[in-house]
């Protein structure tokens, strides 16, 4: 493994120098950080404890290479928010302050509580903190998988194989390295559920009181953590509580532990949403709105082109960026294979119910099989990849298990032979290492980040933690001393979310006509004006890159359908309105003041 | 159940870490002594007041961070709901917790109720044993070289990221007083950055309504800034510009205050 990270380290080195052997050493480190804990899982007895400390050193070597990757700043726009909500906290010394960025995030302050604290005894800046704390969360999590897979199947291997799977998720590697609150509530949320299934295991009053007690104190934790981790904490529980009553009264012990901490977590879940985080609802509601209106649509509407500015601009073709045959190929197969594994699983889990803790393994196969909704997810919602690589940090809990569970069972089955059994059982451990390398390959071509910005380098248009560099966050450090705070701000996606995050200003959606306009007239400008907006800010390199994602505005109405980059006179036009102040110039990126214009 | 020693262990190690924490003014000292603080101890605190929980090993370590963690978020809440989030109130929190705590523990080691044997795990299979590991010398120089790996990436990860990806620019900015203002100032904030990786002189030209006004040379150091407020004659237009003293002409940057 640690030779994985020096060759991923290698690989990222060299695309800082545009170095194009890039993709050997990348692909070789990657798929070793999958094999070498594979082949240790498959082929060692590991004890319980061992296979610990092995599930820990995988994840442990996840975060690392994302170190590498980013090992100076935060990296990730989401980082930034949580970033404003720790400095908030850390400057009024209390919690739930305004936040510019994402309103939501500051009602669920738990991961910016243990960062300050952590600051304010140590001394240590946001950044070194908040690595510290969510590295931990990020090994918590692989540990608690491997603990959790442990206490259902019993079987160390079964453990190891679930934690590895579980990092091969889409989100797993770079997401959940992130400094986001998520992170350090799906941290929590494993925990909990491992407490509930060694209370549902539990053979003596006391310890399932005592694990009762765990699960709701890590449950409230979640609660103030992340909104949708706690709904997830509670769909789990739910899940458990279905297959603890499909159990035989007969084997039932101390049932009433799990309903009261359902129905507590619940009603902390429901109070903190009624009392604190009343923005909660509204802001998932706008993730799931669009789903929902998919699914349930029965004829779409008319698709209109856009509205063409200008000729030689745009074409009236689609021009959606899309991952190279490689990335696709590989994500689809991992997908097919995660999906066969799955149904393996689901259908071991239904034989074997009435078997000791038979019904706890179906339990997770019914979370499991959700993973036919989450493809659903992803082929029919609008923006359904973001939506389904989210929740895939959930539903890859019970799925890691499950598929590990079939794992282990393809290689026992094709072992039971006894004539040539060793040369079966290597053969069939190298297939099976085989199908964990495309499981693991798959997992990052479709995971985060995304193929253009999956390896670090030079500025780039609109492409996540490849467009996050020193003059955005220099300039958003100047707006956050320089402009009052809250003031509209219209810009280009990346340099709005990191002016909102960093800088305080509230973001704009829907300028990106005032962008993609020949000139701006007076009517635009009262038009912006009247919207809230005061400063424009122009990155010019808008002139020389397609944006990676597709598009250069929130809500652009050109999404999808650049063949060129903007013409620089696009950027270049506020120069010329009269009354409008250029107030900031770096070079790169300059700053328009309309209070003059009208 | 852990053992009286562990108990002392925690008591001693806590002790030692908040009385670092609280007497000390340097910040290498104050960042070792806060993790645990933070991260382990007061989950190991907790933890070893339950002793119906059999927990051994790198899994009592496990439930030790998750429960420091969560009694961090908790009492983070308390905290702002009844103080405020400050070192002193967080050092507080932790001191009394430890107090509070570290005796029970004693007393309940001292008086467990149950057996020795209810602590050995009951969920693994028979080698869930926590032997005393020994490390082969090979085992020894594979780690070591393992370890050697992660922090030459590390390394290389960081020079690399330093050389190759850093940009030199300078900033330049014009700011109305009082900011929202706008044409109407009568004052305004005129400012440059150095961010050119090095240190660097500069020539800054005001000009007022087109004609030179003002003219400063600056030596700056690497991200070091220089800001003046001046008077600002009514509606008048206001232009500046920033250039390498050793090459007056190329223009760095280029702002104005429109009349």
């Amino acid at each position: 493994m640690a030779l994985g990270i020096a060759l991923i380290a290698c690989a990222f080195a060299l695309a800082r120098d545009n170095d194009r052997w890039v993709n050997l050493p990348y692909w070789s480190g990657q798929l070793l950080l999958v094999l070498a804990p594979g082949w240790l899982f498959l082929r060692r007895r590991l004890s319980p404890s061992d296979t610990l400390v092995a599930a820990a050193l995988t994840s442990a070597s996840t975060f690392i290479v994302v170190q590498c990757y980013g090992p100076v700043q935060f990296r990730f726009l989401d980082e930034f928010i949580h970033f404003q909500t720790a400095t908030t906290i850390l400057t009024t010394h209390h919690l739930f302050g305004l936040n510019t960025a994402l309103p939501v995030s500051e009602q669920y302050p738990g991961l910016e509580i243990v960062t300050t604290a952590l600051v304010l005894l140590s001394h240590l800046s946001i950044y070194a903190a908040g690595t510290i704390i969510i590295g931990s969360a990020h090994v918590l999590i692989a540990m608690g998988i491997c603990l959790l897979a442990l206490e259902v199947t019993k079987r160390p291997m079964v453990a190891g194989l679930a934690t590895l799977i579980y990092c091969t998720g889409p989100q797993f590697a770079f997401f959940d390295s992130y400094f986001l609150y998520e992170v350090l509530a799906l941290a929590l949320l494993i925990a909990a559920l491992l407490a509930t299934v060694r209370m549902l295991n539990a053979s003596r009053r006391s310890t399932a009181t005592a694990w009762a007690s765990v699960t709701v104190g890590l449950g409230l934790a979640t609660v103030i953590t992340h909104h949708a981790t706690t709904f997830a904490l509670i769909a789990f529980l739910l899940c458990l509580q279905i297959g603890h009553l499909a159990t035989p009264r007969r084997t039932r012990a101390f049932s009433w532990h799990l309903p009261v901490a359902l129905a507590v977590i619940t009603l902390l879940a429901l109070a903190w949403n009624f009392t604190v985080a009343k923005g909660t609802l509204p802001y998932l509601e706008g993730y799931f709105r669009p789903v929902i209106r998919q699914l349930t649509k029965t004829t779409s509407p008319p698709h209109s082109p856009p509205t063409l500015p200008s000729p030689g601009l745009v074409i009236a073709g689609a021009n959606t960026p899309t991952p190279p045959p490689f990335d696709r190929y590989f994500e689809y197969a991992a997908d097919l294979a995660l999906l066969i594994l799955t149904l393996i699983g689901v259908h071991r889990a239904w034989r074997r119910r009435n078997g000791p803790r038979g019904r706890l393994f179906l339990s997770f196969a019914f979370g499991a099989s959700t993973i036919a909704l989450l493809f659903l997810v992803r082929v029919i919602a609008p923006d359904g990849s973001e939506l389904s690589s989210r929740l895939s940090a959930y539903v890859w809990i019970p799925l890691a298990v499950v598929v590990a569970v079939s794992l282990r069972a393809l290689r026992s089955s094709s072992s039971s032979a006894r004539h040539r059994a060793t040369f079966r059982r290597a053969l069939v451990d190298f297939l099976l290492l085989l199908l964990l390398g495309v499981i693991g390959v798959g997992g990052v071509t479709g995971g985060w980040p995304a193929y253009f910005a999956r390896l670090p380098g030079p500025f780039r248009a609109e492409a996540w933690e490849r467009s996050v560099d020193q003059h955005n966050l220099l300039l958003s450090s100047w707006a956050q001393f320089q402009l009052p705070p809250d003031y509209g701000v219209a810009s280009d996606w990346i340099t709005t979310s990191m002016l909102a995050d960093l800088g305080r200003q509230a973001p704009a959606p829907g300028i990106g006509d005032l962008f993609l306009a020949p000139r701006v007239t007076q009517a635009d400008l009262l038009a912006i004006r009247a919207q809230g907006y005061t400063y424009i800010v122009v990155d010019d390199r808008l002139a020389n890159d397609l944006p990676a994602v597709g598009y250069y505005f929130t809500n652009d109405p050109l999404a999808g359908h650049y063949t060129h980059p903007l013409p620089i006179a696009r950027l270049t036009k506020f120069n010329s309105i009269p009354g409008v102040s250029r107030i900031f110039d770096d070079g790169t990126l300059q700053v328009y003041d309309l209070q003059g214009s009208l | 159940m852990p053992t009286r020693s562990l108990t002392l262990l925690l008591a001693a190690v806590s002790t030692l870490c908040l009385s670092a924490n609280a007497v000390s003014s340097n910040p290498i000292v104050d960042g070792i002594a806060s993790i645990p603080i933070v991260m382990l101890l007061p989950g190991a605190t907790l933890l070893s007041l339950v002793d119906s929980l059999p927990l051994r090993g790198v899994e009592r370590l496990f439930w030790s961070v998750v429960a420091s963690i969560s009694f961090a978020v908790l009492g983070g809440l308390v905290l702002n709901a009844f103080w405020s989030l400050t070192r002193a109130t967080w050092l507080l929190l932790y001191l009394s917790m430890f107090l509070v705590l570290t005796p029970v523990s004693l007393f309940k080691t001292s008086h467990p109720r149950y057996p020795a044997e209810h602590s050995v795990r009951t969920n693994t299979s028979p080698d869930n044993s926590l032997q005393r590991r020994r490390w082969s010398p090979l085992g020894l120089f594979l780690a070591c070289v393992a370890l050697l790996l992660v922090c030459g990436s590390l390394t290389l990860s960081q020079i690399s990221t330093s050389r190759t990806t850093s940009e030199h620019f300078t900033q330049l900015w014009i700011v109305p007083q009082p900011v929202d203002s706008g044409n109407y100032a009568r004052r305004f904030e005129i400012g440059i950055m150095n961010n050119e990786g090095v240190d660097a002189a500069f020539v800054l030209r005001v000009t007022l309504a087109g004609a030179p006004w003002r003219h400063w040379v600056l030596h700056l150091h690497q991200r070091a800034s220089w800001q003046a407020t001046l008077q600002r004659p009514y509606l008048a237009d206001i232009s500046a510009t920033v250039a390498f003293a050793a090459s007056p002409q190329r223009s760095l940057s280029t702002v104005h205050l429109s009349g």
